[in-house]
């Protein structure tokens, strides 16, 4: 059993395109049809493979910590330009 | 790196001698008010002045390096994450120490990854965001590395001009205002100098190119394919009004997205565009002085490498003289045969004519005419009054309808 944090980073057509945690220079596609419940874009999951299937939670608490402190970082960068 | 010419145009000659005015403004950016059709009218420009356009080949992503005739310097986009060293080892290669303007179109890894390298290497003034956010690692290491180094952090507005260059207009055509998926988000600039135009469309989908159409003159002599030549973008109302003489493709070798898609690929070379991929030529340039402009690249078209006949037919050039640009196609065999769709190409010369509906008898030959006194009736047919073949040698090559060499003059 391989267990690994992934940010879903995008959709290309049926593909989902996952970003491994935290380098994200590896990748993990996955058919959207395999998949067992609905995601979106930007969502962090935890992703198991067992018996050659993907099992995916989605980590809600890590994406609101995340989306905080991105658009914190948003606020700043604003801040200074003006 | 050895380069090689493949296509030199000329366009108009209507502006020489006109003189270059410094715009006044300073601004970063200037916001336009957007309710009609935005103008993106030619801009005087001195003939001897040279921009260029860099289609960096970063595999499966996008990079574009634009070298303005002023010399400053603007990266959109920056690859994925991996090929962050290949495009600062690209920009230094073309002498580029400082960066004016980065564009990261939208937050896709495959798009951003490689600025996370470029924002620890290189100087930056200003990086233009398109505004949709994103919970990557690496979308939030991008804004932390804008925000330590103290970047000028834009998010544009549809209509705005971006001063990169007082001899350059470059205009906003899309951005992240309201969009509902990353790609959607795409920031799209339209970059015009004289007469030559570059519209970058990011990953931006049919919906956007739709609005688009409503809102802006599109019309673009070249045209960096959306979502690496996708379906999802290009439609056909889209090709025909952006009407294209070149279009570039970004993507790698046997992706997993089945990028480019050949529907698309196939509409460029029905409306005549030339199309260049990174995956086949590597790094693409495109030069101009606003009216002329040439393509390079890095390595020759993989057609131009293999010209072996991929199918068997009556139908076969028998003739080239390329001083007076007349071209020679017999049927040999023994039924007529309708030429709709098929294609004739100068290899060299990079051109293509499209056969239109007219059926060849059996035992008969025409003849494609071009140049100043291309002939036109009995028997000839007229490509153009431009010049199509390269007198020190152009090889010919006919195509049937279903893209298979039939026939090849060397």
């Amino acid at each position: 059993m391989n267990s690994n944090k992934y940010t879903l980073d995008r959709f290309e057509k049926d593909i989902a395109v996952f970003l491994k945690f935290p380098e994200e220079v590896d990748q993990l596609l996955i058919d959207r049809n395999l998949m067992t419940i609905s995601l979106q874009e930007g969502d962090i999951v935890e992703i198991t493979q067992y018996d050659g299937t993907y099992h995916i939670e989605v980590l809600e608490a890590e994406i609101k910590s995340t989306r905080e402190r991105v658009q914190n970082l948003i606020e700043q960068l604003e801040k200074n330009n003006k | 790196m050895r380069y090689k010419v493949f296509i030199m145009f000329t366009l108009l000659l209507l502006l020489v001698g006109c003189t270059l005015e410094e715009s006044p403004k300073e601004s970063v950016v200037e916001q336009e008010e957007q309710k009609e059709q935005v103008e993106t009218t030619a801009i005087p420009i001195k003939p001897s002045e040279e921009m260029t356009v860099h289609f960096i080949d970063v595999g499966q992503g996008d990079s574009i390096l634009i070298q303005s005739p002023k010399g400053r310097n603007m990266l959109i986009d920056g690859g994925k994450k991996g090929v962050g060293v290949e495009v600062v080892s690209y920009l230094r290669k073309q002498g580029v120490e400082k960066l004016d303007y980065v564009v990261a179109t939208h937050p896709d890894s495959d798009h951003i990854g490689g600025l996370i390298t470029v924002l620890n290497s290189i100087s930056i003034n200003n990086f233009v965001d398109s505004g949709k956010t994103h919970t990557s690692q690496t979308y939030e290491e991008m804004l932390q590395l804008i925000l330590d180094k103290n970047i000028s952090y834009i998010v544009p507005f549809k209509g705005d001009q971006i001063a990169l260059d007082p001899g350059l207009k470059v205009t906003v055509m899309n951005a992240g205002e309201d969009a509902a998926d990353n790609n959607e988000a795409s920031i799209v600039l339209k970059v015009q100098y004289g007469e030559v135009s570059f519209l970058l469309t990011g990953d931006a989908d049919t919906g956007i190119e739709q609005s688009m159409l409503q809102a802006y003159d599109l019309e673009s002599t070249i045209l960096k394919a959306g979502h690496h030549g996708s379906d999802t973008s290009s439609s056909e109302d889209f090709i025909r009004v952006v009407n294209p003489k070149v279009a570039i493709l970004s993507y790698g070798l046997d992706n997993s997205y089945g990028h480019p898609n050949a529907g698309v690929v196939n509409q460029f070379q029905d409306i005549g565009a030339d199309v260049y991929a990174t995956a086949e030529v590597g790094n693409i340039t495109v030069k101009t002085n606003g009216i002329d402009y040439s393509v390079t690249t890095d390595n020759l078209p993989e057609e131009n490498t293999s010209a072996q006949v991929t199918s068997e037919s009556t139908i076969a050039i028998t003739s080239k003289d390329l001083r007076e640009e007349i071209v020679g196609i017999t049927n040999n065999g023994e039924s007529s045969i309708n030429l709709k769709g098929w294609r004739l190409v100068s290899v060299s010369g990079n051109q293509t004519f499209k056969f239109p509906n007219i059926t060849l008898a059996a035992g008969k030959t025409i003849y494609i005419t071009s140049g100043p006194d291309a002939a036109e009736g009995q028997g000839n047919i007229k490509w153009t009054n431009g010049q199509m073949w390269l007198n020190d040698g152009d090889a010919a090559r006919l195509l049937n309808d279903k893209g298979e060499i039939v026939s090849e003059l060397k």
